[in-house]
């Protein structure tokens, strides 16, 4: 044996191991964006022959639509129930469905609904007034335990009852008044309430098989539906497959024939499926980060960058000092410069923010939030020397709390240079797990600590209503009469330009009294075949896939030559303003 | 025999109570419960959940009469003897209604000027841990897993297992079984050809796949054989069947899988290779004129497989429960993911169900081979005696 051999053939073997994987990440790295398909390429992608449609879901694990209150499972249910009314295609009000109208009392507290003639479950048998009735008390049922029930806490009796006070669930504003007119009576003047109907806890549920069934009802076996597809296959955690319900009224109206839901809840498994073809929209998992960047720059005509009924911002501790003075506070808002924070750092798409509501509330409400100045340093220098605190002097550090993960501690460091340089404001970052953050919000034992909401309905009060003096989220302790008294008086409102009118000084005194740091307002990005029309943005984020469909040839060859094709919002029933 | 047979089982029972009691205290000394969000869940909400799955219990009120008002608390802790609510019973006094218990209060049931008969929830506390600790021995008694509150108690833990433990272990054992194949046959031709180029560049291959670990393989093989190749699909999972269609969504993940292994495979046939192949016996069979295929595949392969065959126990439980990572990376509908996504959500029951289904296999496997020890070995059985 020659041992030098040996020895020259063993670092040499050593040598490629190390090397070789290297080389390999190199190759990947440069090929990074090649991966990526080309606008080109799917726009030469020949139209599918059939009606399939695919997309990937994380999880879906419960199918009872009086349940189903998180994301998964959300997009299957939609599909297959549907409620007195229904979302739009797009932006749009709320479309009459297994309703045909409505009429609504002078004062807004009176919702009388006529149903669709002839509307049936999936397996024939016709659905009445009396099904959303006992689908409803259902929902509040204490029995059932459903998280989703304190929507319903808009109708009137409805919170009493599911909280177990009062044990009559005829007390609870929904009744049969015959066996296709449903009376509801609300509580407050709801302006958004056919918006809400539109949401999964307010579908019926086919009282005859979850009497029968038990919790099993919702399997394909025993299942009976009212919506544009039946579920006909549903492995949790595998797939599912929907069918065109054959049964349903506007059968005629919907294109797709069959739907494959691919579960997966990892975004890189999500993403690949997609650009492999095998499924159309990549789904509701989300896109990997590191992905959105690149596919924006790449100018990808499948890209798309919807805005979306959330919110990003900074809880100030209002009780603190400094922070006990609005200048401060003020100041602060103003030394941040969200534009190059959403443009170069954060590169999703985000909309920059001076308030706590989106502005999406101009279709549907009338509503346009008020817009206020997001940044200028010379004018947060000047409201800080005025507080007592020039060039930031005599002001101790600021510890900024905030979660691990999501790309909060970028922000945060963002922010802290902008606090350094702007203002001479020393900020110390201090990150923690989740459920120890929320902690520390809900006690109060914070300066400045990072919060976010989505609404919980739509309209500009879900986004208002955190800072009320008892809110459970009002981790700012901000306490104003003022501001409780103009809540009070939206909650009040039925006519819709007075209570725009409630809204807008609701959000001045906001303005005024910033117990926060607005950021700004999410987006979500997707990915969706440019030969699939149908699904538009949608301020809610919900695309009913009935309206979705295929381009003609010929639409897309006009696609193909750089048109975007989109369809417009149905007629819809407006938001009925009550004393009008 | 039967002696052994009964005190190993005895054991193996206590241990499973002694790993459950410590899965129950770690998953509650973790902070936060399964129904806590952003935006926390109103107390009535929260109330009607705790109780659907035992976490919460009514204080019923201890006399008829008119709520007049809380003592304020609207969530948190509560020393035994403080106030609870004031009452105004039928005959017109006033009545002070105390915690019996230290307690936390998830609700209080309506507001001043609600009329209550005796034994109706006046509040809803929180359950002991004692409480729910004795609850669920009892149902584990009864052979009973629970419901998973990911389902809102529609599906039972044991539906789950039943569910995704035939995938983690079928892609374990393909797993297992291509980890042999490549690993004894690379370490034989390893320790066969010793220091020539076979032996390095199979040995490195080994070490890489040992050193690289799944987490970054399948990203890999991912990128390569389905981006880049097309060759085959990945992403899921199909039934169990040896047709193409369906076997080929598994070839990905298997091999990820079972790289690892083979790698460890190697390694350990190499040494037995080596260790065997000098002895006097092998020289024997050389001298007696056997070909040398006949050498290597009689003699030297027993020996080679002798470290492999000790290192199967350990190996089929971490390629089974070890799965964890590649059934993530391939989105396998297996049992892994419970392992995470129920720790991380505080599914209680889930996460005692996955823990006891492992707890149980091991055991049953460790007292299997003792059982099966003391029937092969006299020595064993007399100490036992």
């Amino acid at each position: 044996m020659n041992a030098p051999g040996t020895v020259r053939l063993a670092r040499i073997s050593v040598l490629v191991a190390i090397l070789a994987p290297l080389l390999f990440f190199c190759a990947c790295r440069r090929d990074g964006k090649g991966t990526l398909r080309t606008t080109d390429s799917l726009l030469h992608e020949a139209l599918p022959a059939g009606r399939d449609f695919a997309f990937a879901s994380g999880s879906q694990e419960f199918l009872d639509p009086a349940k189903v209150a998180e994301t998964a499972g959300h997009h299957l249910m939609m599909n297959v129930f549907e409620g007195l009314y229904v979302y739009n295609r797009g932006d749009g009000p709320p479309v009459p469905a297994m309703a045909s109208g409505v009429a609504v009392s002078a004062d807004g507290l009176t919702y009388t609904f006529t149903l669709r003639p002839g509307i049936t479950w999936s397996n024939g048998r016709p659905i009445s007034a009396q099904d959303f009735v006992w689908s409803w008390r259902r929902v509040l049922d204490p029995k059932t335990a459903s998280r989703s029930a304190q929507l319903l806490w808009f109708i009137r009796g409805a919170k009493a009852f599911n909280e177990g006070v009062e044990p009559d669930p005829d007390k609870v504003g929904v009744h049969a008044l015959d066996p296709s007119t449903l009376r509801v009576e609300l509580a407050n003047p709801t302006p958004f309430f056919l918006h809400l109907l539109c949401e999964m806890p307010f579908v019926p549920t086919p009282r005859e098989e979850v009497e029968r069934w038990g919790d099993q009802w919702p399997q394909p076996e025993h299942i009976v539906s009212n919506g544009p597809f039946v579920l006909a296959e549903f492995h949790p955690r595998k797939w599912a497959v929907l069918q065109r319900n054959p049964r349903y009224y506007d059968v005629g109206n919907v294109y797709l024939e069959t739907i494959h839901i691919y579960d997966t809840e990892d975004e890189q498994t999500a993403f690949e499926w997609y650009e492999v073809g095998k499924t159309q929209w990549h789904g509701d998992v989300g896109l990997p980060m590191e992905q959105v960047p690149l596919l924006r720059e790449a100018g990808r005509v499948d890209f798309r960058t919807d805005p979306k009924l959330c919110s990003y911002y900074f809880s100030i501790r209002v009780d603190r000092p400094p922070f006990d003075d609005p200048r401060v506070r003020r100041a602060i808002a103003l030394a941040i410069d969200r534009e190059r924070l959403a443009l170069h750092v954060l590169r999703g798409g985000q909309i920059v923010s001076s308030g706590a509501v989106p502005d999406l509330f101009g279709v549907t409400h009338g509503y346009h939030v008020l817009q206020s100045e997001t940044f200028n340093p010379e004018k947060a220098r000047a409201l800080l020397a005025e507080a007592g605190y020039p060039r930031g002097v005599g002001l101790p550090p600021v510890e900024f709390y905030f979660n691990t993960g999501e790309g909060h501690r970028v922000i945060a460091e963002y922010v802290q240079r902008n606090l350094q340089e702007n203002l001479g404001i020393r900020v110390q970052l201090a990150n923690m797990e989740w459920g120890t953050l929320l902690k520390t919000l809900l006690a109060g034992r914070f300066s400045i600590g990072r919060s976010s909401w989505c609404a919980d309905y739509p309209d500009p009060l879900t986004f208002l209503e955190v800072f009320e003096s008892d809110s459970k989220s009002n981790y700012s302790g901000y306490k104003s009469p003022e501001y409780d008294e103009v809540i009070a008086a939206i909650r009040r409102e039925p006519d819709l330009h007075r209570r725009n009118t409630d809204l807008r000084r609701a959000e001045e005194i906001l303005a005024r009294d910033l117990p926060f740091l607005p950021m700004y307002h999410y987006t979500w990005s997707y990915l969706i075949r440019p030969y699939v029309l149908g699904y538009e943005n949608h301020m809610q984020d919900e695309h009913p896939l009935k309206y979705v469909r295929y381009a003609t040839p010929q639409e897309w060859e006009r696609i193909r030559h750089g048109e975007a094709i989109h369809l417009a919002p149905l007629p819809g029933e407006l938001t009925p303003t009550g004393g009008g | 025999m039967a002696a052994v047979v009964l005190r190993r089982l005895l054991q193996g029972l206590l241990t499973l109570w002694v790993v459950m009691t410590l899965s129950f205290g770690l998953m509650r000394i973790a902070p936060g419960g399964p129904f806590d969000r952003e935006k926390p869940l109103p107390p009535a909400v929260m109330a009607n959940l705790g109780r659907t799955f035992g976490l919460a219990a009514n204080v019923p009120s201890p006399v008829s009469g008119t709520l007049l008002r809380f003592a304020g608390k609207v969530r948190g802790h509560v020393r035994a003897g403080e106030l609870l609510a004031v009452l105004r019973a039928k005959n017109g006094s006033e009545v002070k209604v105390l915690a019996d218990r230290d307690l936390t209060l998830v609700q209080n049931v309506g507001e001043a000027g609600r009329a209550l008969r005796v034994g109706e929830p006046l509040c809803v506390r929180e359950t002991s841990l004692w409480e729910q600790y004795v609850a669920s021995l009892k149902s584990y008694a009864r052979l009973d897993l629970g419901v998973t509150y990911a389902s809102e108690g529609s599906t039972s833990v044991l539906h789950n297992l039943m569910q995704s433990f035939p995938i983690s272990l079928e892609l374990g054992l393909y797993a297992l079984i291509v980890a042999l194949i490549l690993g004894v046959s690379a370490g034989l031709l390893a320790g066969l050809k010793r220091n020539t180029w076979i032996d390095y560049v199979s040995m490195t291959t080994a070490l890489g796949a040992v050193s690289l670990s799944s987490i970054v393989l399948g990203p890999l093989l991912v990128l390569v054989f389905g981006v880049w190749l097309r060759w085959l699909p990945w992403g899921g999972w199909e039934p169990f069947s040896f047709r193409w269609a369906h076997m080929q969504v598994k070839i990905l993940p298997v091999v990820t899988l079972a790289l690892v292994y083979a790698a460890w495979f190697a390694r350990l046939a190499r040494a037995g290779v080596l260790e065997v192949i000098h002895q006097d016996f092998i020289r024997t069979a050389r001298a007696k004129g056997l070909s040398e295929f006949a050498v290597v595949t009689r003699h030297a392969l027993r020996g080679a497989l002798l470290p492999v065959v000790s290192f199967l126990g350990p190996a089929l439980a971490g390629i089974v429960t070890g799965s964890v990572v590649v059934e993530r990376i391939f989105s396998v509908p297996g049992i892994g993911e419970y392992f995470v996504t129920a720790a991380v959500n505080r599914d209680y029951p889930m996460v005692m169900g996955t823990v006891i289904l492992y707890s149980t296999l091991l055991i049953v496997a460790n007292v299997g081979v003792d059982i099966a020890y003391a029937a092969l070995d006299p020595r064993i059985r007399r100490e036992a005696a």
